[in-house]
């Protein structure tokens, strides 16, 4: 199965994956940006005061009932970015007709309300309703400070922010609460409207695509041509030095980012050597990562590589004892170093492709996955399925992993060190 | 030999076949048009098991904190040295355990080679192999799980919870246990507790995907052996209705305080169909009072009284009950009176029919979803059948759903008495 792209217009795009296996329509608008400091914060505003309420369902009580009589449609706010681009939008939950005993068209009146929820939103003297912008604010803000209460998440993405402390990539995608809080209802209104008629728009729609839902996504969905912009996102290839940055926190658990540019993005066109390279390193319970800071030295209960595609960043995440921070470090640098040399077994090799292989796979079992794919793909220039990619990995050689390896420089190290006392010592 | 039932629901054009294995075993097999297949092998023993006997012993063995789900992670080591997980990256398949409250489950989803998948599976869960070095050697891995586990704020919220509503049943323990407990695990514990709960008539197996049943029914008969009679008892101490404490407090570095209001609820029925009806209506009610389409939650969002969602979980199963409503909100306290105050005056009013409709609709709805993934299914299946119910029973059961019964035991339920609220409070200083 592949996708069919069209383009509705200039710069506007409808992705149909079609097939008949869910009970579930899913059903994504995503509006790409540059992620921008300036723009970031009213972006990650949009999508939750546009949910707030519409001209036909003006509370959120009153679209929550709307959504709830549609067999539980649900309508999800999404901020994120993917490389420097930033997305804003919503996704949709949609239960096939199929399934609604009382014949109700589920579809078309989830798209009914995603029309509004674009087209109508609320406003009052040209501009969103204060009252409302003024509870959005604060929950954004809110939602900003407590990305801390997550800790591994939080270790994550402090050390991807420190590491790219002065590249687009270092912003947040929440953006920051002190720009938040500057939005009235007229300027973001403005803003909406201008990110309305230039942003990249992409639709995706998974479930049946026969002409007629077509054509009623088309209706519902319908935008001005806008400019093709290119969506770059740069990259840097190697670290100059090594940046050490500690944090203390109230937690008996320190943890172990390593932020290291991986060398290698997805738009370079061999990216799949080192999908090889991650997983045999340290994205599975096999990898070199797994086997040895975990399991030989029972350092860890995690210790996993996380790469971002479309930067070339990779973090290196654990979460250890605080005295175990250099044999820790020491380690895992020891294993990328291994790679490098090619110490690489024959079962390693077939291991990460057969693991590779069965992700892609199960790709096609989740909407969500096969669109985050594909919008991945879209913004390296590249269209090929996952099909087409396991052909690429089954010719990767050791070699070619060992270069990969070689390639990879450490940038940061991002330790937080925690400042209570373990409750009960081992002995 | 090994007989074959089929049962189907039409409502969600789903069915299954079940096998009574001649080893004991209960196979559950789910044809689904998946490129994924899922495979669960679980055994009815979890972090509640402490305290069991055999059927005729006369006293009950004590087992350390945290060993169910020790032996979880032991369960992937090998006599031959060979690691589990190696075994199953051969086939490609992606594999992985969990321990709960009343359940261990290993698991591995595959695209191909699903037979021999299968196969690893059935085998390496019914091989054991413990050493004093083995363990040792988890102790170390377990201990930084527990680490985590108590710089998670949800976490602390949950079995504060759960710590403050029960006094005696076992639910109040950490699944994980902790540093200290898990260091009084032995191979020898380990062999008992295994010996005991993972007998094959104590477990089940479900398949999900697309796969043939004979085909599975023949990976059983390559790798399982006729279990002996099943005859353990876990000891259940009786429950004191109320809750023991009414307010527990953590303070952690967060961003704004947490909380999670318990509802406490004791009365459970041995019949299986009328513990799925009142888990109908406990989702039901939670739903109607507290969820995004209610008239209160809008009014404490709107009023700022709570920040983002209110987060509901119930519960009602064979051995435990109740409902927590979690969130954020910058006084719980306040949150805590309006939470009392609303559902006073709606034992007053009762409850809204129209409501009642929809929130049933929704829970249908939800049903019919969870129906896309097949390692939803298989979970959700599962954790139906170790609670003697049938997931493809459920449409039926909540179809019937009447709106008194659900008001009646709305009222029984939400009673001062069985609330308590734990929080989680940034640290100060910050």
């Amino acid at each position: 199965m592949s996708l069919k792209r069209i383009e509705l217009t200039k710069g506007v795009y409808l992705n149909l994956y079609n097939t008949d296996k869910f009970k579930t329509n899913y059903l994504s608008v995503s509006f790409a940006q540059e992620l921008l400091r300036d723009t970031v914060s009213y972006n990650a505003l949009l999508p939750l005061i546009l949910t707030r309420g519409t001209v036909s369902y003006p509370t959120m009580e009153k679209m929550s009932i709307a959504l709830d009589e549609l067999y539980a449609t649900t309508i999800n706010t999404r901020c994120f970015k993917k490389g420097e681009i930033q997305f804003v939008g919503f996704n949709m939950g949609i239960l096939n007709n199929a399934y609604a005993p009382d014949g109700c068209d589920i579809l078309g009146g989830a798209l009914d309300i995603l029309n509004e929820v674009i087209f109508k939103p609320c406003t009052e003297n040209g501009g969103f309703l204060e009252k409302y912008l003024e509870t959005e604010k604060k929950n954004l803000c809110d939602r900003i400070a407590s990305q801390i209460n997550n800790k591994n998440s939080y270790a994550v993405s402090r050390a991807n922010e420190e590491m790219c402390k002065n590249e687009a990539y270092g912003i947040p995608s929440l953006g920051y609460a002190e720009d938040v809080m500057k939005a009235d209802g007229k300027t973001l209104y403005e803003h909406y409207r201008s990110l309305l008629k230039t942003a990249r728009v992409e639709i995706f729609f998974v479930g049946v695509c026969d002409e007629q839902t077509v054509e009623k996504i088309k209706n519902a969905l319908c935008f001005e041509p806008r400019e093709e912009k290119e969506l770059v996102t740069k990259v840097i290839r190697k670290a100059k030095s090594v940046k050490e940055v500690t944090e203390p926190q109230a937690v008996t658990q320190a943890k172990l980012s390593l932020g290291f540019r991986s060398g290698k993005v997805l738009c370079d066109g061999d990216y799949y050597k080192f999908v090889m390279f991650n997983d045999i390193f340290g994205s599975s319970p096999t990898s070199k990562l797994f086997m040895n800071v975990r399991e030989r030295l029972s350092l860890c209960y995690y210790c996993r590589s996380i790469p971002e595609p479309q930067k070339g960043v990779m973090i290196v995440a654990a979460g250890i004892e605080a005295k175990n921070k250099m044999t820790a470090q020491n380690e895992i640098l020891k294993q990328l170093q291994d790679i490098a040399d090619a110490k690489i077994t024959d079962d390693e090799m077939f291991s990460a492709r057969s693991s590779i292989l069965n992700s892609y796979r199960e790709l096609d079992d989740s909407p969500e996955s096969i669109e985050s794919w594909y919008l991945g793909r879209m913004l390296a220039g590249m269209n090929d399925s996952p099909a087409m990619a396991a052909e690429q990995i089954k010719t990767v050689t050791k070699e070619d992993v060992a270069e990969v390896a070689r390639g990879i420089t450490l940038d940061t190290v991002y330790f937080m060190e925690p400042t209570l006392k373990e409750e009960a010592e081992n002995e | 030999m090994n007989n074959i039932t089929e049962k189907s629901n039409s409502l969600l054009n789903e069915k299954y076949y079940y096998i009574k294995h001649e080893s004991g075993l209960d196979i559950y097999v789910f044809p689904k048009k998946m490129a994924s297949t899922y495979a669960l092998f679980g055994t009815k023993y979890g972090s509640v098991d402490c305290r069991f006997k055999k059927k005729g012993d006369a006293d009950f063995i004590e087992v350390p904190d945290g060993i169910a789900h020790f032996l979880e992670h032991k369960m992937f080591e090998n006599e031959n040295g060979e690691d589990t997980f190696a075994r199953f990256a051969k086939t490609g398949a992606q594999a992985n355990a969990y321990t709960s409250f009343g359940m261990t489950a290993y698991l591995f989803s595959a695209t191909e080679k699903v037979y021999e998948s299968l196969d690893i599976l059935l085998d390496f869960v019914t091989h054991p192999y413990f050493t004093k070095e083995t363990v040792d050697k988890e102790q170390g891995i377990i201990a930084q799980e527990i680490r985590m586990c108590e710089d998670n704020p949800g976490r602390a919220l949950t079995f504060g919870m759960l710590q403050s509503m029960y006094k005696e049943h076992n639910v109040r323990i950490e699944i994980a246990g902790t540093v200290d407990s898990i260091a009084k695990i032995t191979p020898e514990l380990l062999y008992s507790c295994y010996n005991t709960f993972y007998n094959l008539n104590n477990m089940a197996l479900c398949v999900c995907g697309d796969v043939s049943v004979e085909k599975v029914i023949e990976s059983a008969n390559r790798n399982l052996k006729k279990a002996e009679p099943f005859e353990v008892i876990s000891e259940a101490k009786p429950e004191p209705a109320e809750v023991l404490q009414k307010r527990r407090s953590y303070s952690m570095q967060v961003s704004m305080p947490m909380f999670s209001i318990g509802v406490k609820d004791i009365d459970i029925s041995p019949d299986p169909n009328l513990r799925m009806k009142k888990n109908a209506a406990i989702s039901v009610i939670s739903d109607m009072l507290f969820g995004k389409s209610s008239a209160f939650f809008n009014r404490m969002y709107d009023e700022g009284i709570v920040s983002g969602s209110i987060d509901l979980w119930a519960e009602h199963n064979r051995s435990y009950s109740f409902i927590s409503i979690s969130g954020e909100a910058n006084e719980p306290e306040v949150f805590y009176d309006e939470f009392t105050k609303h559902v006073e005056d709606t034992k007053v009013s009762g409850l809204s029919k129209e409501d009642f409709e929809r929130c049933k609709r929704v829970m249908y709805a939800g049903l019919v979803k969870s129906f896309d993934s097949t390692e939803e299914i298989a979970n959700n299946f599962l954790g139906y059948v170790f609670d003697e119910g049938d997931i493809l029973d459920f449409t039926d059961i909540m179809g019937k759903l009447d709106y008194d019964y659900t008001n009646e035991l709305f009222k029984s339920m939400f009673k001062e008495e069985f609330y308590t609220m734990t929080t989680v409070v940034p640290v100060e200083g910050e």
